[in-house]
Parts: structure tokens; sequence; C-alpha cells
């Protein structure tokens, strides 16, 4: 099926499957015929899941995702005894069968069952919450509890519960269903676990919204109504709100429009009216050049891929030219709804992310970091040398050895970097926490500041130790602490730290490498450091004495060792 | 919009095929006990299935007795004629 087919089907699909009260009826009708990448949802019940697995699966096709979902028996005491290898772990529970226990009885047990199952599988592990109005407190400590444990998220079947009332339970059907929930409760439970819960599990987040103007911003075409001629109804207010909220959690806004950029900046001057600024885009195209073409100088200035962003548009025609050149990039379809636009964009596929404080908050770092890029720039051009540029960016890198607080950030550097990536090895929340735990593993994570911004945790070293070697088993530096010559002194001094430190008696380091389609940078700075090409998928070695200590420039180091 | 019976009929085939994952024809009687796919869980789905396409509710004891076609066109329309009516 080609690229533009399947974005026309997903635009059919959109009414369906962003619906605020999805129907089954409508969902059974849709039929992927795209190829969709296949995992194996595992679900440990003392409930039916049936019911909501059945309609589950459109809703993950629309994520081109599609799962062979394992049940468990109905087992209250969650014994784990049929586990078999998943992708990711469902805890789906019915509470109310838990009645002699007190709350927190309950929840001591289920702490207990998840980390047996945590111990058992290094999958993603879901679990929902109590929907009703009496376990509240249960639910927030469970909420608590989840935060704390890693790759451990919560699907809060409270919230459906808040949204649709009474209505979550059906009386009448329990009886053939073997569980209390309604099939109004079922259906958003599969459009809640297929749109967002699994595929933020599976993949990563995407880091930027492109806009179209007309008719996508507002309702009108600035070219021919003219500044004032255009409408920002309610809706389109909203709709604005909603991108402003992305923004604030760290996803680049960026316009991409066919409209004179004189027309457009005016237009963002006068109506005040407005929620949206020109400054809340991280960057523009406005001109009338081709929109894929736009697309990717937009993918370009904010140093991401194309594949991690959303573009929306109200013109079929463009949304269906720019996914047949850039076939990696996701579209939506601006309706002349904003109402509809709005339930879209907040639950599309991995646009939504979980409780961002779970997370960490280089999310939210990610856009003023890339604003001070152009000054960084400047200052570079105006200095005599490295050192000068160095020196008065007043830059500190901190390391961290094996530093438990930064296990999710530094899964996700693992899982999004793609060009300075050695290994590809795209570890999982679990895997990252063993290597921070275990002995002969050890991790490091680095901050980089300088006087222009905090750039929060942007590398990640994993390394271990045997025999005299000390295997760097995969080096992470995101893309927006590239480009500033200090790739050598973070890894020269992180590996030499460790040996030190640890007292290690070393000999040799060893670089894992695996080729990728875009790990180039990796590839050069090893090619470097190796004085030859790295062999990919093999161990790669040099000498201790080969790595050559860097802190002569001018730089603030400091280590936080536990 | 007031469904005729040929459009019940053909939103019934089509819940029936989809479900039971074979063609099922318009005025085809289907039977629950000659079907070997039809079982609980596939029953379940075309009730949720059947309420959700004519917004309609059935009551415990008709979720008993929807084990053929030509019951389910007399439920239905019947729910529907108590809508129009």
């Amino acid at each position: 099926m080609k690229n533009s087919e399947i974005l026309l089907t997903k635009m059919e699909w959109q009414d369906v499957i962003f619906a605020s009260y999805p129907k089954r009826y409508d969902l059974q009708k849709m039929k992927a015929e795209w190829d969709c990448s296949k995992f194996v949802l595992q679900v440990h019940r003392n409930q039916a899941f049936e019911f909501i697995g059945n309609i589950l699966i459109k809703f993950l096709n629309y994520s081109d995702l599609t799962a062979h979902i394992i049940y468990s028996d109905y087992d209250d005491s969650l014994s784990f005894k049929q586990l078999q290898p998943a992708n990711v772990e469902l805890v789906w529970l019915e509470y109310e069968r838990y009645d002699k226990y007190n709350s927190d009885e309950l929840l001591q047990w289920l702490f207990g069952r998840i980390q047996q199952l945590r111990g058992l599988s290094s999958a993603p592990i879901l679990i929902n919450d109590w929907a009703a109005a009496h376990a509240n407190d249960f639910n927030q400590a469970l909420k608590q509890w989840v935060q704390e444990l890693p790759d451990v998220y919560l699907c809060s079947q409270y919230d459906i519960f808040q949204k649709i009332g009474m209505d979550y339970f059906s009386k009448r059907t329990s009886g053939i269903t073997s569980s209390q929930l309604s099939d109004l409760a079922f259906c958003i439970s599969a459009q809640r676990f297929g749109l967002n819960w699994i595929p933020s599990v599976l993949k990563p987040r995407l880091k930027a919204i492109v806009v179209d103007m007309d008719n996508t911003l507002y309702s009108g075409v600035l070219g021919e109504d003219g500044v004032q001629g255009i409408a920002l109804n309610e809706g389109y207010k909203l709709f604005h709100q909603a991108l402003l909220a992305f923004r604030e959690q760290g996803i680049f806004l960026a316009i991409c429009s066919r409209n004179e950029v004189e027309d457009v900046k005016k237009l963002f001057e006068i109506r005040d009216d407005f929620p949206l600024k020109l400054e809340s885009f991280s960057t523009y195209q406005v001109n009338w050049e081709s929109k894929a073409n736009n697309i990717k100088k937009i993918a370009d200035a904010l140093r991401i891929s194309t594949n991690a962003i959303l573009f929306i548009d109200d013109n079929i025609g463009e949304l269906v030219s720019v996914i047949e050149q850039i076939s990696d990039i996701k579209c939506l379809h601006a309706t002349d709804d904003p109402y509809a636009n709005i339930d879209a964009l907040n639950q599309y596929p991995n646009l939504w992310t979980w409780d961002i404080s779970k997370n960490n908050p280089t999310d939210k770092l990610r856009i003023f970091d890339l604003e001070t890029n152009s000054l960084r720039q400047h200052l570079e051009q105006e200095a005599a040398s490295v050192e000068d540029y160095l020196q008065s960016l007043k830059v500190c890198i901190d390391f961290f050895l094996n530093h438990q607080a930064h296990s999710y950030r530094l899964h996700e550097l693992s899982i999004k970097t793609n060009q300075f990536n050695t290994a590809l090895s795209r570890l999982s929340e679990t895997e990252v926490q063993r290597r921070l735990h275990e002995n002969h593993f050890y991790t490091v994570s680095l901050q980089l500041r300088d006087r222009l911004s905090d750039s929060g945790i942007v590398a990640s070293i994993y390394t271990h130790y045997q025999e005299n070697t000390l295997f760097v088993d995969e080096i992470c530096i995101s893309c927006r602490a590239l480009g500033r010559g200090l790739e050598s002194i973070m890894i020269y001094e992180g590996l030499l730290k460790i040996v030190t430190y640890n007292n290690l008696i070393v000999s040799d380091i060893a670089f894992f490498y695996r080729a990728g389609s875009r790990n180039q940078p990796a590839f050069n700075w090893l090619q470097t450091t190796l004085k030859k090409e790295p062999f990919s998928e093999e161990w790669n070695y040099i000498t201790l004495a080969e790595i050559t200590p860097q802190n002569t420039l001018p730089i603030t180091i400091s280590w936080n060792i536990p | 919009m007031k469904l005729s019976d040929t459009e019940v009929k053909q939103v019934i085939a089509e819940i029936l095929s989809t479900t039971l994952e074979r063609p099922v024809l318009e005025n085809e009687i289907v039977n629950r006990q000659q079907e070997g796919k039809w079982d609980s869980l596939k029953h379940v789905e075309i009730i949720f299935s059947l309420e959700s396409a004519f917004n309609i509710q059935f009551t415990e004891t008709e979720m008993s007795e929807l084990n053929s076609s030509d019951v389910i066109l007399t439920y239905v329309l019947g729910h529907l004629n108590e809508h129009n009516s």
C-alpha cells in the first residue's frame, strides 16, 4: 500500500479513532491494509480484557502497530505461572474482588506482585488503577509508588470513570462479560491503550508539531481575507492553547505555510487575540516553495529527524504531497471543526506522554536550549580560538556515575539518539536500572550547562569491566550537545574517571560499534579515536594509554559519585 | 433517520460477517448452534455491535435469546419501532 493511500485511509478513520465516545460498530468496520509492527501484549488479569482487546487492534493500527495478545487465566493471586516472553506486560485487575483486604494491605500485596513481575520480565509493565469514587487514596498511593519503579506505568481507569461517571459500569451486561465495565468503558479504554499508553512505551515521543496556517490555526485565508478578516473562534483559540501546552512540555512548534512572510508577521503583531505568538514557534518556513522541502528545512533547524514531526494541514493535497516525499513523517488532517482537531492532537500517538514529572525535565529544556544556539554560533564566529569560545560560554560539564535518578533519561537517550549513538542497543529503562545496580557495570550520565542555557542530561556512557578491559557498550550524545567540540572531553573524562575511581586495572578499552542508517557522527568519532574505521557488530580495541585527558580546555568539570 | 428493514438486515449481516469472520448474506439465516465461531465471547461482541450500530439496549432476557439472525432482526426492529413511536 502506498504511503499516500495509508494517509488517506487514516484520514477517513480520524473521526472514529479520536472520537470522544468511540463506537464499537464504527471501529469494527475499519480494516488496516498496511504493514504494522507486531508486538506481544501479555495480560495478567482477574477480569475480561477481550472486549477491549478486539477493538484495541484498530487503534494500534492507526499507530502502525499490531498486537498478539496473550491472556492469562483469571487469576486473583497474580501467580504469573503462565508467563511467556512479551514486549508489554499488562496487569488488568478488578479491585472490588479483593474485599478481604483493606486498602493498605491490598497496596502492599500488589507492590509485592509487581516487583515479582519486574524480576521476571524486563518489558514495560502497565497497570490499571481503581475506577471507583471511594478509591482516590488508593489510586494516589498507587500512582506515587508507580512513579518510583522503572518502566511501570499507571493506566488510569479512574480518569475514564470521572469522564463518563456511572456509564462506566453496566450491571445489565456484567453477567455475560465477567466484568463490571460497560461497552463505552471498554471502547474508551481501548482508545487509551491503543493511542496513548501502549505506543508511548514502545516508541519514542515525537519532538515537533509543524502547522499550516490558513484554515488550520484560524478560519479563513490570510492572503485573501486579510489580517482582520480571518476568524478566530473559541474552538481555534483552544486549539492554540493545546499547541502551547505541548510547547510547555518541550515539543517544538513550527509553521510551514504558503503565505507572504510579511503578512504573517503583521498577523501575529496586530491580532492580539491570538494565544499563539510568532515567538511561540521555534522556526518557520513561510514562502511558496514545496512544503516537503520546507519541512526538511524545519527539521534541520530543529536538529531533529523528520520521523519525529507531526505535520498538521487542512489541505489534503498538501498532506499527500508531503507524505510522498517524506515517508516517515506523521500527518494529521485539520478538519473544519477545531474541537475535533484538539481531540486528535491531545490523543495523537506518541505525542501524548505520561505525567512528565515521572520522566525528566530535559524535554522542557529543549526549546530554550535550541533558541540559544544562534547566540552560541555568533560567539564561535567572534572568538579567536576554541579556547576563547569555550571560555566565553563558561561551559560546565557535570558527570554522574551510576545515578539512579537519571534512569528514565538514560533510557530515553538510548532509544532516541540516532546520530551520535555507537551501538544503537535501545536499552529499556529496566535494562538501564540493572546496569546501574549490578557489579562491574559503570554508567555515566552527563549534564551540560553554559552561561546561555542548561541543556540537562545530554549524554550517556555505558561500560562494563572484565579481565583488564573496560568494555564501552554504548555512548549516546544528544544532537543538542553536538557541534560544540566537546565529544572527546566528555567521553575521555568519563572513561578515565570510571577507571581511576573504581581502581580498575585496565590495559585496553573496547568500543562496541553497530552501523546504523544515521549514526555517522559516532562512526567519525570512533574512527578518529581508533585511528582506523571501526568494525560493525564487533569490539574495537585501543590501549588505555591512547586515551588522552583533555581537561586543558577552559571547561568546569564536576563529578557526582554516590 | 428511520432505517428500512433492508438497511437493518444489511447492518446485521455486516456485523455477523465481521464477528464470525465469514461472509454472511443479507437474507441468510444464521444460527448460533451451527456456527463454530459463535462462542460466548463472540456473542457479547455481536450484542455490543448491534447496540452500538442501532443505538439501542437489549434487556438481559433478550441478550440470552439473540441466538440467530432472524431473532436478532425481530428484536432490533422491535427496539427501533419503540424509538420511532
